[in-house]
């Protein structure tokens, strides 16, 4: 049970004063600092990339990897299932708040990246180039 | 009471006056497996005792109302008999439970009716004491005692709390005199936190203000943190997130995510389970009920 009342008007004493009793509140600090890390205002917060892109310029003047543009292919259903496959796995291996960082279209993005390096690099010996070539070379 | 069995943990309520005297062993309904009772009490037979919980935080559209009404319906799905207070002028939690009861906490404060006639049953093992505009009443009520204003509400809620295994009070946004009475009542708090800066504004605020209370009830406690509007899509929630979970360690819940099913089921009178029972609204409820009563089986 609560301390017994005594004959202050605690009510009156908590609305008015406000204070805290001048005893240290935990993690006060670390959520202060936490404001200020996402407030707009301050030069350090992560910037929102969606708020930039909104505007057509600014969507030219960033970095490539963050001009994005949709686009649709056509993909066989074992493809579509090892997509689906390889997102859950690799999210199972990340920590909880970056899993959903891993997309089916960030995986799409970072495996045609790796395919086109390695064809930039070596032509027609490149594994991409194999594979069509063996495919359709009779 | 509650029973716990020791084989599968699975907790039930049992209304004691029922038990006849001789009876030394009782059949989990859920495992069927048999285990000792009354003089012989194993471990997991706990004498009743209620568990006050407030879902607060001065900041206004964090999620509130919506985790009090899921959280009460969802821990008496469970089995356990819960109140819930609704203590906002707003009065929605008798909207979101599809419940127009005409008296409430009003007349439980004001003595218009004996403490039983002010309840309303919404469902099966849930009882409301609803809000509405008529608590400014309660207000005056307060505000005219010189002191011990504070305990108002304690004072009313402490006879009926025996019958019930929860008590959920649901708070307005801001600080005023009747948030302060809810603090002086409950034990526990569970802080909704909408993951965006002004939110995180309100919580350090609230702290200070829970500190301004704990001078006086040390037994108060920040006993949950509930992440709500999960939306991975937003690039600084999962950050906040991140952080929350770095900072409270354990207090911190599994986060709700944003779900357009948690929005509709109020117009429909319904709880999430009732309106999306496979929605993610409702598997996270499920989660925080898990949590709340500390049983990882339930609902499995």
């Amino acid at each position: 049970m609560s301390r017994a009342p005594d004959k202050t008007n605690i009510i009156n004493e908590i609305m008015t004063a406000g204070a805290h009793g001048g005893d240290p509140i935990p993690v006060l600090d670390e959520l202060t600092q936490l404001i200020r890390l996402y407030s707009p205002k301050d030069p350090q917060a992560p910037s929102g990339r969606d708020s930039n892109l909104s505007s057509p310029l600014l969507s030219k003047l960033l970095p490539p990897e963050y001009n994005r543009r949709k686009s649709s292919f056509q993909l066989s259903s074992k493809v579509n299932d090892g997509l689906e496959n390889a997102t859950n796995f690799i999210r199972d291996h990340l920590p909880l708040g970056s899993k959903m960082q891993i997309t089916k279209s960030r995986i799409v993005e970072y495996a045609l990246e790796l395919l086109l390096e390695d064809f930039d690099e070596y032509g027609i010996d490149s594994i991409l180039a194999q594979k069509i070539l063996k495919k359709f070379q009779r | 009471m509650i029973i716990t069995c020791p084989h599968c943990l699975k907790e039930h309520s049992v209304d004691e006056t029922r038990i006849p005297s001789d009876v030394s062993r009782v059949r989990c309904k859920f495992c069927k497996q048999l285990f000792p009772f009354g003089e012989e009490q194993a471990p997991g037979v706990k004498s009743h005792s209620v568990r006050k919980i407030a879902v607060s935080l001065s900041k206004g559209g964090v999620g509130k109302t919506t985790t009090a009404v899921n959280l009460a319906s969802g821990l008496a799905l469970a089995g356990y008999k819960v109140l819930l207070v609704d203590t906002d002028t707003q009065g929605q939690s008798a909207f979101m439970l599809g419940a127009k009861p005409s008296v409430g906490l009003t007349e439980l404060v004001t003595d218009e009716l004996a403490p039983e006639e002010c309840l309303f049953q919404a469902r099966e093992d849930l009882w409301l004491l609803a809000g509405g505009k008529s608590l400014a009443g309660v207000k005056r009520v307060i505000d005219r005692k010189d002191f011990g204003g504070e305990m108002t509400l304690a004072e009313k809620l402490s006879p009926l709390e025996d019958q019930f295994d929860y008590v959920i009070v649901d708070t307005s946004p801001g600080w005023d005199p009747l948030i302060v009475n809810v603090l002086f009542y409950v034990t526990e708090i569970l802080i909704p936190v909408s993951l965006e800066v002004m939110t995180l504004q309100g919580l350090v605020e609230f702290l200070k203000s829970i500190s301004s209370i704990q001078k006086y009830q040390p037994q108060l406690g920040l006993k949950y943190i509930l992440p709500t509007f999960l939306d991975q899509r937003v690039k600084n929630t999962t950050g906040i997130l991140h952080k929350l979970e770095e900072l409270y360690g354990d207090h911190v819940c599994t986060a709700i995510r944003y779900n357009v099913r948690l929005t509709e089921a109020p117009a429909y009178g319904q709880t999430i389970y009732e309106f999306a029972p496979g929605s993610n609204g409702a598997n996270d409820y499920r989660d925080l009920v898990r949590k709340v009563t500390g049983n990882q089986k339930l609902f499995t």
